[in-house]
């Protein structure tokens, strides 16, 4: 594949999402309600705080000795003569962890353009968390590497994501659990994380990889970009040897009617079984289709499972 | 049996399997893909790439056989069948050369896509196969004898051309059939025409090779053109009919121009439905004259669109009545004043000396020997001296017979009234027809003789007219008979004629020394005086014949429905097997089977996608 391919297409990408027509519409989007984190336990301690503070009003309680008297109810006292205190959900940033896969598989099928559409889908949601004030970062998944962007908290620091993004092209292996893992090393700051690879791996180890996040208190969304040439063999001609993009092990098959028919199972069996792995597990899964474009899985794909609204 | 190729050169496309086996080689080699990963292409067997080395496939099998069989029927394989082994054949062509082959099929004549095919045919012939020509007009001619010399068989081809009459194939095959006869060789007929193979005549069906050519019905054509006009009528009193057809299956415009002796004296437009016959009454006629009709058209086949007729000038005919009776008197006066041109001088038989510039003398109920200067009618010839003398007396005689062609009975036709209450028995000489018979048990009884003695027509009537009533309304028909009889013992001096073309006429009129024959395309022949005063007329035109110093001039025209009827389905050519014509005559010898190879390698090539179906 030649690599200037995938760049061009890559920065072509980018352009398009940075349109003003393009953002106009991503305006009325935003992601929907993250599960609060203010009553986990550990989560964020602070000291000599005995509750939360904050705006948000959560429930009253009764009073009890050394509870904040700023707190005190004093309207209830007045009208119901009992001691109640308010207590608050704390209001803490819920950042959008971007996680890009950016193997060689990524770049193959080179039509399908799929880092292309996944730093398309990345550049866009980043827009979506800035433009209501949830900071964003995005990292690149590789073994032990530290391609990560810093923490952008304000719309005027979206083109330095842009600047992060384009210079990527799909090379080696994919590390998604080792990424995933190094990455964690990097941050204390759970929110919503999204994961943006094609899983081509093997399914232990994808699960693996999701669930670190998982269990580190991440709202997991798990996209898996698909293109036609993937997911559709039939033009290949019949006699074909297969190179592994990442590995480069070769292997000789007969693409007939039955080898057509095998891998179109195979590939329907692989988004089942990741989309029966996230459901279970209470992750977000999509299988975008890069033919379709990025404006189709922001206003169709991410609402319909529940990540924008 | 020997097997022989027609064109071996066609072996050359065998060169083409190598270009299959190619692309066979180059189809197995594996293409190179790259994937994301092998992850999804698992559940595919794996099949190790071996060495592009040519291995068994069953479709690669039906691909060659099929090309070879293909490139087989295209060499034209030959059993032959004849008891000579290998012996040389002979191929006789019979060429249709009738009128309908100058139609136009696109920008050539059928004609030259018929000796196109046939010189083709010879050029395929080896070497020592002979050939034979035969061309098949209205009188079929060998063009070429048997021979293996191709090259003059070609040149003779080359030269033939068609002519505008019908054809008579069945003259031709035989012609054809008496050379495939001769046992000698092997012998294959070959017809080409645009005639339906369903008309060719049973016996020739299944023996003979046809190759169709044709196709337009594209054609209008002038169906006739008639004149009537009576013996003794002007011209002025005359009136034309022409009938225009039209053949093909759709709507025919046109102008039908009228000449008169070269001068045009009407024009007019017309549009035919598709397979309809339009009528043009012509009156007045301007005057005595050739009339011509010719149609502008633009259809496919020319030569039927000329028609001629004559209209005569007004010729009196003098008529001597010999005759005592003083009934037959007066009706030939009343006749004479009611008919133009008639003039009737009556004497008392005993008065007669000669004929006294007379065309005609009637001699009534007497019988002096035969006139020498003048055509005679005699009617109820009763003296025994005479040259009719009566054998006896018949009363209430029947016609029973006749000679339906001959112009005296013009008029008459169909069914004849006559049922003669008296008539005398008459011995019929030898140089008299019986136009009109009857017969009793034991004997016939001539009513009316007919013929030519010492250079002058002669007519003889067994009963008397004026006895059976000749003005009588009710026998009008003896007056007609009388009326034809004097138009035919005294013919019109015409020396013009309308025939239709691929007629022969007997040119009697002109004095017996050598003549020019002039004919429509400017050829030119002569006859010694001792040929047969005939001519044929196988072009459309006029025709001169001239002998010292005078002319007659014949006027031939296509009038033959089935010849400009030129529409024929589009009909692939039907082979005949070819036999040894010692062994079955007509039939001739020698069969191809690059038909049955085509079928067969139609069949694989069928097969070899059905397979390549299942397998995909």
């Amino acid at each position: 594949m030649p690599p200037n391919a995938s760049i061009a297409d890559l920065r072509a990408t980018l352009r398009r999402v940075s349109e003003p027509p393009f953002l106009r519409g991503l305006d009325r989007l935003r992601f929907a309600a993250q599960r609060s984190v203010s009553h986990r336990p550990g989560a964020t301690p602070v000291a000599r705080v005995t509750q939360a503070s904050g705006l948000e009003l959560a429930a009253h309680k009764p009073y009890a000795p050394g509870d904040d008297l700023r707190y005190v109810d004093w309207n209830a006292l007045a009208r119901l003569d009992q001691r109640v205190v308010r207590t608050f959900r704390a209001e803490r940033e819920a950042p959008l962890h971007l996680l890009l896969d950016a193997s060689a598989s990524m770049g193959s099928p080179l039509a399908d353009g799929k880092l292309a559409f996944a730093a398309g889908l990345a550049a866009s949601l980043a827009y979506i968390a800035l433009r209501r004030g949830s900071p964003v970062r995005a990292a690149v998944l590789a073994n032990a590497s530290r391609n990560i962007s810093p923490m952008l908290r304000h719309m005027q620091r979206l083109p330095e994501l842009h600047a992060f993004l384009a210079p990527l092209t799909p090379a080696g292996p994919t590390h998604l659990a080792e990424g995933i893992e190094a990455y964690l090393r990097t941050t204390q700051l759970p929110g919503t994380a999204i994961v943006l690879s094609d899983f081509l791996l093997e399914a232990r180890a994808a699960e693996g990889a999701l669930d670190q996040l998982r269990g580190r208190g991440y709202d997991v969304v798990a996209l898996r970009p698909i293109g036609p040439g993937e997911r559709d063999a039939s033009t290949l001609p019949r006699r074909l040897q297969l190179r592994d993009v990442e590995t480069g092990t070769i292997r000789d098959v007969e693409m007939d009617a039955a080898g057509r028919h095998a891998y179109a199972a195979a590939v329907t069996a692989h988004l089942q079984h990741l989309k029966t792995w996230c459901e279970g597990r209470d992750v977000a899964f999509a299988a975008p289709d890069t033919a379709a474009g990025v404006a189709a899985c922001l206003l169709a794909d991410l609402p319909r499972i529940g990540v924008l609204q | 049996m020997m097997l022989r190729f027609a064109n071996p050169e066609a072996w050359l496309f065998a060169a083409l399997l190598a270009v299959l086996i190619v692309l066979h080689l180059r189809e197995r080699t594996r293409r190179r893909v790259d994937v994301p990963s092998l992850l999804l292409w698992r559940a595919l067997p794996a099949t190790p790439t071996r060495a592009a080395r040519l291995r068994p496939s069953w479709l690669l099998a039906l691909q060659c056989l099929a090309l070879l069989t293909l490139i087989a029927s295209l060499a034209d394989p030959r059993r032959d069948a004849d008891p000579f082994g290998a012996a040389p054949t002979r191929t006789v062509f019979v060429l249709d050369t009738s009128a309908s082959m100058q139609a136009q099929e696109g920008r050539e004549s059928r004609f030259a896509q018929a000796r196109r095919a046939v010189r083709d045919r010879i050029e395929a012939l080896p070497s020592d196969a002979e050939v034979m020509l035969v061309t098949a007009g209205n009188q079929p001619a060998v063009e070429v004898s048997p021979t293996t010399d191709h090259a003059e068989a070609l040149r003779r081809l080359a030269v033939l051309a068609p002519v505008d009459t019908a054809a008579d194939l069945d003259a031709a095959l035989s012609l054809a059939n008496r050379a495939a006869e001769r046992g000698d060789r092997a012998t294959r007929i070959e017809l080409h025409t645009d005639m339906p193979s369903e008309r060719l005549a049973a016996p020739w069906r299944g023996a003979v090779s046809v190759f169709p050519v044709g196709e337009t019905d594209d054609n209008v054509s002038i169906a006739d053109v008639q004149v009537f006009q009576g013996r003794f009528d002007d011209p002025a009193a005359a009136h034309a009919f022409v009938a225009v057809r039209n053949f093909a299956r759709r709507e025919a415009h046109g102008v039908l121009t009228l000449r008169l002796d070269d001068a045009i004296i009407g024009r007019q437009g017309f549009t035919l439905a598709p397979r309809s016959v339009g009528g043009f009454p012509i009156r007045p006629l301007p005057g005595p004259g050739v009339l011509r009709a010719s149609l502008e058209v633009e259809d496919a086949l020319a030569v039927d669109n000329l028609g001629y007729a004559l209209i005569r000038p007004q010729q009196p005919l003098r008529v001597l009545a010999v005759t005592d009776d003083v009934g037959l008197r007066a009706d030939l006066q009343r006749i004479a004043g009611a008919t133009p041109g008639l003039a009737v001088t009556v004497i008392a038989s005993d008065a007669y000396r000669d004929a006294a510039d007379a065309d005609v003398v009637l001699f009534h109920r007497v019988a002096p020997p035969l006139p020498t200067d003048a055509a005679a009618l005699y009617l109820a010839p009763s003296d025994a001296r005479g040259p009719f003398p009566p054998l006896g007396q018949a009363h209430e005689v029947p016609v029973v017979d006749w000679l339906p062609e001959h112009p005296i009975l013009h008029g008459i036709k169909p069914d004849f009234p006559f049922r003669i209450a008296d008539a005398r028995i008459l011995a019929a000489p030898a140089w008299a027809d019986s136009v009109l018979l009857s017969r009793t048990d034991t004997q016939d009884i001539p009513l009316v003789l007919a013929g030519t003695a010492q250079g002058w027509r002669r007519a003889v009537v067994a009963f008397d007219p004026v006895a059976e009533g000749l003005l009588r309304t009710e026998r009008v028909d003896i007056l007609v008979l009388l009326l034809n009889l004097l138009d035919w013992l005294a013919p019109a001096a015409d020396d013009a004629r309308v025939v239709s073309t691929g007629s022969i006429e007997v040119i009697d009129g002109l004095a017996d020394l050598p003549r020019r024959i002039l004919d429509p395309h400017g050829g030119e022949r002569h006859q010694d005086a001792t040929d047969p005063p005939v001519v044929d007329t196988p072009f459309v035109g006029a025709y001169r014949v001239e002998a010292n110093g005078s002319a007659i001039r014949l006027y031939a025209a296509l009038h033959d429905s089935e010849e400009s009827d030129i529409g024929r389905s589009a009909a692939v050519p039907r082979l005949a097997d070819a036999v040894p014509a010692a062994l079955a005559p007509p039939t001739l010898a020698r069969a191809g089977v690059g038909g049955a190879l085509a079928t067969l390698a139609a069949a694989l090539l069928i097969a070899e996608w059905f397979f390549a179906r299942r397998q995909a």
